[in-house]
C-alpha cells in the first residue's frame, strides 16, 4: 500500500475527521424553523460603508466602530481607527436601520471604509472587508461595490476565506447593468431589488448574477439627522438579506453559507410549495 | 512650398491646437446632453459634475432650474448624496433627499431650487473608474427605467469626456511632434514653433518621443535609413510575443 499523501488529503485522513456540517431539515421548512424567534440574537453584523448614526431611533445602537483610513505611513497602508465615528452621508445608517429592523437583537458593527478622497476607495473596501473575517463577523453587509478590475483577485480570494469560515457575506448588485466587484461573484449572497416593501418576503433567483430580491423599491430608509426619506436601489435590498441571514445564522449555529442558501431558498416568495414539489 | 509658407502653416497650426490643447471640460457638449436628459426625464434639472484631484466634485454642466447658479461650484467629497454616489459608483435615487439637515441644503438654496427627488448615477470610464456623476432632480417621468436610461446619459456624458481629453492628447503629439522635427533642422521654425506654443502643456508623450525618431530617421540618407528600418523591424519582431497555436 502506497504510503504517498496527495496534497489537501491530509483533513481526510486524520485519525478525528472533524463532522460534517449538519442540519436537521424538516420535510416542510417553516419559517419558525428557518429563522426561530427572528431576533438575530447573539449574530454580530457588519455594515461595510460610510459609517452608522448610533443614535438614529431606527438603528438602536452600535457595538463595535472601525474606520478604515488610508495611511501612507502605516505598514499596510490603512489604519484602523476605533472608537464611534459619524456617518460621512447616511447610506451606512439607511443599511444599518434595515438590518435592525429585521433582527432586532444583532450586534451591529460599522465598518467605515469612504473617506474624503476618491483615491484608494477599493483599497480601503477590501481592507474593510478583510478586517470583518479576520474578526470572524457572522453576517458582512455589502451595499456597495468597485468596478475596479484590478481588485477582481483581492476580493475573489477574501470572499474565499469568509466561505471558509462561515460567514456569510452580502453584497448588492450594481443599480446599472455592468459589472461590479464582488456583487457578480457566486460566493457572495448577491441581491437586487424585487417587488413590494414588505422585508418578510425574499425570493431565490437560481440563475444568477442577482441570486437574491429583496424590497428595495421606494423604501423608507433611515437617514442622517435623525431623518427618514424614501429611497430605491439594490442598496436597500442587500441588508434586507443581511437581516434574515442573521435569523438563520442566530437560529443555526455555526451553519455553512451553503447551507444557508438552502434555508433561505426554503422561505422564499417562489419556493416550490408541497403540491409543486410532487408535480417536479 | 517655400520654406516660409511651410513655417508659417506649421505655426498657424499650433496656434490652431492650442484651444484644442489647453480645452477645460467640453462644458458644451455637457450642457446639451443635460438639457436633452432633462427633456426625457420631463425633469426641473438635470447637471454634470466631475472629479476633480480626487477630492473633489465641480459642476461644470447644468441645464434647467438652478443653472447657472450650480454650474463652477465645487464641494468637497465627503458630504453630500452626489458624493456618495462618486465614492461608491452606486447611483441612488431619493425622494425629499432635503428632509435630512446636513445635507448639502445650503448648496441647494444657493440655486435657489431645493428638490423634491434626486436621482444620481456615476460617469464611469471604461476602466471603471469613476470620473463624476449625473444627477436629475424631479424627474416627471423615466418610470421603471429610470436609473438605465439615466446609465445610458451618464455613458454619453463618459465618451464626452473621453473624446475631449483623447483630442487634447493627440493635439499634444502633434505639438511636440512639429516641434521635435523643427529643433533637427531650421533654427526659424523652431523659434516661431516656440513662440506660438510657449503657453502649451509641455508635449511629454510617448508617442512624440517616437514621433521626433521617426523624423530624424526620414532625415537620413537613403542606404543608413533603410538599414536602420529594418534593424527596427527586426527589434520589433524579436519583442513580439508569439501567441500560441
Amino acid at each position: 500500500m502506497s504510503d504517498i499523501i496527495p496534497a489537501w488529503s491530509e483533513p481526510f485522513l486524520a485519525n478525528d475527521v472533524a463532522p460534517a456540517p449538519f442540519l436537521r431539515m424538516p420535510a416542510t421548512p417553516t419559517r419558525e424553523w428557518a429563522e426561530g424567534d427572528c431576533s438575530g440574537r447573539g449574530v454580530r453584523v457588519a455594515v461595510v460603508d460610510s459609517g452608522i448614526h448610533a443614535d438614529h431611533p431606527m438603528v438602536g445602537g452600535v457595538s463595535t466602530f472601525v474606520a478604515v483610513e488610508l495611511d501612507e505611513d502605516a505598514p499596510d497602508g490603512v489604519r484602523f481607527v476605533e472608537g464611534p465615528h459619524d456617518d460621512l452621508y447616511g447610506h451606512g445608517t439607511a443599511c444599518a436601520g434595515i438590518i435592525r429592523s429585521l433582527a432586532p437583537e444583532v450586534e451591529l458593527i460599522s465598518v467605515r471604509v469612504l473617506n474624503t478622497n476618491l483615491k484608494g476607495s477599493a483599497f480601503a473596501f477590501a481592507r474593510g472587508l478583510d478586517w470583518c473575517i479576520e474578526h470572524d463577523v457572522d453576517v458582512i453587509s455589502l451595499s456597495l461595490s468597485t468596478a475596479n478590475e484590478d481588485y477582481l483577485e483581492t476580493f475573489w480570494d477574501l470572499i474565499d476565506q469568509a466561505a471558509y469560515r462561515h460567514l456569510m457575506l452580502v453584497s448588492a448588485m450594481n443599480n446599472e447593468r455592468r459589472r461590479t466587484i464582488p456583487s457578480e461573484l457566486s460566493g457572495v449572497f448577491s441581491v437586487a431589488c424585487a417587488p413590494g416593501q414588505d422585508r418578510e418576503r425574499v425570493w431565490c433567483n437560481p440563475s444568477g448574477p442577482a441570486e437574491w430580491g429583496a424590497a428595495g423599491i421606494d423604501v423608507e430608509i433611515a437617514w442622517n439627522g435623525g431623518q427618514t426619506v424614501t429611497a430605491t436601489g439594490n442598496s436597500f435590498a442587500a441588508p434586507v438579506i443581511s437581516g434574515h441571514l442573521a435569523r438563520i445564522v442566530s437560529a443555526h449555529p455555526g451553519i455553512a453559507p451553503w447551507q444557508a442558501r438552502t434555508v433561505l431558498a426554503s422561505i422564499a416568495e417562489n419556493a416550490p410549495t408541497q403540491g409543486r414539489r410532487g408535480s417536479a | 512650398m517655400r520654406r516660409r509658407d511651410l513655417i508659417d502653416q506649421l505655426t498657424q497650426l499650433t496656434v490652431d491646437l492650442e484651444s484644442v490643447v489647453t480645452a477645460a471640460p467640453a462644458t458644451e457638449q455637457l450642457r446639451e446632453l443635460c438639457r436633452s436628459a432633462r427633456l426625457a426625464f420631463g425633469a426641473a434639472a438635470v447637471s454634470v459634475a466631475v472629479v476633480e484631484d480626487e477630492i473633489a466634485l465641480h459642476y461644470v454642466a447644468s441645464s434647467g432650474a438652478g443653472a447657472e447658479q450650480i454650474v463652477g461650484t465645487r464641494l468637497p467629497l465627503g458630504a453630500g448624496l452626489a458624493s456618495y454616489v462618486a465614492q461608491t459608483g452606486q447611483s441612488l435615487a431619493i425622494e425629499r433627499p432635503f428632509d435630512d439637515p446636513r445635507f448639502a441644503r445650503e448648496v441647494a438654496e444657493s440655486t435657489g431650487f431645493i428638490p423634491s427627488s434626486m436621482l444620481i448615477t456615476p460617469i464611469s470610464s471604461k476602466s471603471g473608474h469613476t470620473l463624476g456623476v449625473l444627477s436629475v432632480l424631479d424627474r416627471a417621468s423615466g418610470g421603471h427605467d429610470a436609473l438605465e436610461l439615466a446609465a445610458a446619459f451618464a455613458t454619453s456624458a463618459s465618451l464626452i469626456v473621453h473624446m475631449v481629453e483623447d483630442t487634447a492628447r493627440l493635439a499634444r503629439i502633434l505639438v511636440g511632434a512639429v516641434q521635435a522635427a523643427a529643433a533637427t533642422s531650421d533654427d526659424a521654425l523652431a523659434s516661431g514653433l516656440a513662440r506660438a506654443t510657449r503657453d502649451l502643456p509641455a508635449a511629454d508623450d510617448e508617442l512624440a518621443t517616437i514621433a521626433a525618431t521617426l523624423t530624424a530617421v526620414r532625415a537620413m540618407d537613403p542606404v543608413a535609413r533603410d538599414r536602420v528600418i529594418r534593424l527596427i523591424a527586426d527589434i520589433v519582431e524579436l519583442a513580439t510575443p508569439r501567441r500560441r497555436r
